[in-house]
């Protein structure tokens, strides 16, 4: 890293904090924006969207349902593993293994054992907790490309177990939800207490309580100490240590808390979709998607994920009409996306937003120029390169 | 025991696959620092071309499989200039979804080109031979054969020529290449070419011993992955000679006792097991996170 650079990383949330506590009056916006909404704002937001959910419920077709619900399942899959990649910078693969030990625990209860929905979700929790915490003991020895190869590894050998083990898996053939194949059942509800989830349009509502609470969470927990920590492990970690950050035991937090919860969204989605099989939660599927749908919505961000899911998931249904090469269209559009912004959706809106308050605006930190001129250095959302860390 | 040495046999083909794939990925990774994805559709990319020229167009095989070398050498020209030296400065994260996004595009115009079906090509030299209990197809002798003289070729070429020296610079210290005149980006883009030919030969060679489809890169640029991050930073280029030998024979030997279906998960498992005992890999370079050569 070049002594500018290390300079630029360390100003930078010096430089935050002056942005928010006095907020100069040419740029009134830019401490507003860089801070977030308050807290009277989000909270009602977060109450507001499942509730137009459920009013909006009864006018969607049944594939606008269909549609809407996975792409919210798969946005909140997105913002559990961004706890992980974007907080913390560390390219995690996992994503499909927890995904995966959700789903299978959530078919193979419902449909077998006929388990409680609160059970099933308690045993879930607790196996991915403690397959987590013994991941992440040994995981963090290994960095950058090393750290994205074993966690990929993790959910091959996930997916490789889920083939192999038929008398539990069902296999390559898969499981549903209502119980063994040959007694025909339909898929079972998913019930929490007294709610029982079973239509689609309570799995619509459902999911958009589950993705505003998680958002609301996350979005809490970004401004408190941990957040903040795990910011500052992504910028850099030697100077995190530094400042009294327990690197080892912050990362360790983040991937654990990230893993149970796309674990129990595996449950929510093997029981929305009724059957769960390993083409469901292949590598590309489970693993690589959630960090495709990452950066493209802008990573270091809040809604970024939720954004880059609604373009992952949608894309290929849009171009349901293109047939033969509509995967080929999402990969060109893919990477032109990365091309054109790098850092993502809401990177680039960031970016334009920084241009247009500087061209407003006679007094400038210093900061902001950096992060708006022409070399697009990830100082402040998006993470450091991972690999540079080393030179 | 002549089963088990029947194996080992069979492994060397798969091996010499992973040898080659693994050679041009390590190269591209210690010196561009691209994690390139899309490395295993140059392989596919590199099967497919020997397709177009030895079956559909006539071709002598060993004349086609130059020609397909220079084809893959082509497009990993394109990616390199197009693609990955755009995001050089970006970061980690862009180089590799674009590379990802590259995987996928190549694949699919494989697969709008030619059809999801496998498909082969004949085998240049027939015949069989016989070496005690073994037996080994006269071809296949040939690609071990090819694969080990081409890995000479390429240590001669990265630790004893011109252009191995500012090769090797350019993987030591970009800036200070570029300093001591260095033309950075001309090494580089040759060096990625390099690299995808050297997957294009795989491919090639391969696409005559097995039946090709348009995913079948996926499989060996895991391995190749995984072969770089075991031998670690310090290792050279032999490390990942054997590294795909060995991996080939855990593979076969896998398939051949246990379960066809696990020879992925075992050789994970190991990946995880081996990272845990030494995360740095087992040559120890200068730092933990990258190769160098």
């Amino acid at each position: 890293m070049s002594p500018s650079q290390l300079a630029q990383r360390t100003r930078g949330p010096k430089v935050r904090h002056e942005g928010n506590s006095k907020s100069a009056p040419p740029s009134p916006w830019a401490g507003r924006w860089r801070r977030g909404s308050p807290l009277w704002f989000r909270v009602p937001l977060a109450i507001a969207i499942p509730v137009v959910a459920l009013l909006v419920a009864p006018e969607l077709k049944n594939s606008s349902l269909h549609l809407y619900t996975e792409i919210g399942i798969w946005a909140a899959v997105a913002v559990s593993l961004h706890l992980v990649l974007g907080f913390a910078g560390q390219l995690s693969l996992a994503s499909g293994a927890f995904l995966t030990l959700g789903a299978y625990i959530g078919a193979r209860a419902t449909g077998f054992w006929h388990w409680p929905g609160l059970l099933t979700v308690a045993v879930t929790a607790v196996a991915a907790l403690v397959l987590a915490l013994a991941i992440s003991v040994v995981i963090f020895r290994a960095r950058g490309l090393h750290f994205a190869l074993l966690t990929a590894g993790i959910s091959l050998v996930a997916f490789g177990v889920i083939v192999n083990w038929q008398s539990v898996t069902g296999g390559s053939g898969g499981m549903s939800t209502g119980g063994p194949l040959s007694e025909g059942g339909a898929p079972g509800p998913l019930t929490l207490g007294p709610i029982e989830i079973d239509s689609a349009e309570q799995y619509f509502v459902a999911q958009a309580v589950l993705l505003s609470a998680l958002l609301l969470g996350i979005s809490i927990l970004m401004r408190r100490k941990t957040g903040e920590s795990w910011k500052a492990i992504r910028e850099d970690d030697v100077l995190a240590a530094s400042v009294g950050v327990n690197v080892p035991r912050e990362k360790q937090i983040a991937f654990v808390l990230s893993s149970v919860l796309i674990a129990l969204i595996g449950v929510f989605h093997a029981h929305w979709v009724g059957f769960v099989s390993p083409e469901s939660y292949s590598f590309a599927k489970a693993s690589f998607e959630p960090v495709a749908m990452i950066m493209i919505g802008g990573i270091g961000t809040i809604f970024g994920p939720v954004i880059g899911a609604a373009v992952v998931v949608g894309l290929p249904e849009m171009l349901r009409d293109a047939d033969e090469a509509s995967v080929l269209i999402y990969g060109i559009l893919l990477l032109l996306v990365v091309m054109v912004a790098p850092r993502g959706f809401l990177g680039l809106v960031k970016s334009g937003l920084a241009l247009l308050l500087s061209l407003g605006s006679r007094r400038r930190a210093p900061a902001d120029d950096e992060g708006a001129g022409p070399p697009p250095e990830p100082s402040e959302s998006g993470p450091s390169q991972l690999a540079g860390k080393t030179s | 025991m002549d089963v088990f040495l029947q194996q080992i046999t069979n492994a060397l083909v798969l091996g010499g696959a992973y040898v080659l794939v693994t050679l041009g990925l390590f190269l591209i990774f210690s010196v561009l620092d691209i994690p390139n994805f899309a490395h295993g559709e140059m392989y596919a990319l590199g099967a497919y071309l020997q397709y177009l020229f030895v079956v559909q167009i006539g071709l002598p095989f060993f004349v086609a499989l130059v020609l397909a070398m220079a084809g893959t050498a082509v497009v990993g020209v394109i990616m390199e200039r197009a693609v990955f030296q755009r995001l050089r400065r970006v970061g980690l994260f862009p180089i590799l979804i674009s590379s990802l996004a590259l995987a996928i595009i190549l694949q699919q115009v494989i697969s709008l080109i030619w059809g999801t079906n496998p498909v082969t090509v004949p085998q240049p030299v027939g015949g069989v031979l016989e070496i005690g209990s073994i037996r080994i197809s006269a071809y296949r002798l040939i690609i071990v054969v090819l694969v080990l003289l081409t890995a000479g070729a390429v240590a001669w070429l990265v630790y004893r020529s011109g252009f191995g020296k500012r090769l090797r610079a350019l993987a030591e210290n970009r800036d200070l290449a570029q300093l001591a005149g260095v033309k950075v980006g001309l090494i580089g883009t040759l060096t990625f070419a390099l690299g995808s030919a050297l997957a294009g030969l795989a491919g090639g060679l391969l696409s005559a011993a097995a039946p090709m489809n348009p995913y079948m890169g996926f499989h060996p640029m895991l391995v190749a992955f995984v072969i770089l991050v075991v031998v670690g930073s310090g290792g050279r280029l032999g490390a990942a000679v054997i590294g795909g030998f060995t991996v080939a024979v855990l593979e076969t030997l896998t398939a051949g006792y246990i379960s066809n279906a696990l020879r992925t998960a075992v050789v994970f498992a190991a990946l995880v097991v081996f990272l845990i005992l030494r995360p740095e890999g087992a040559v120890r370079g200068v730092t933990a996170e990258r190769a160098r050569l």
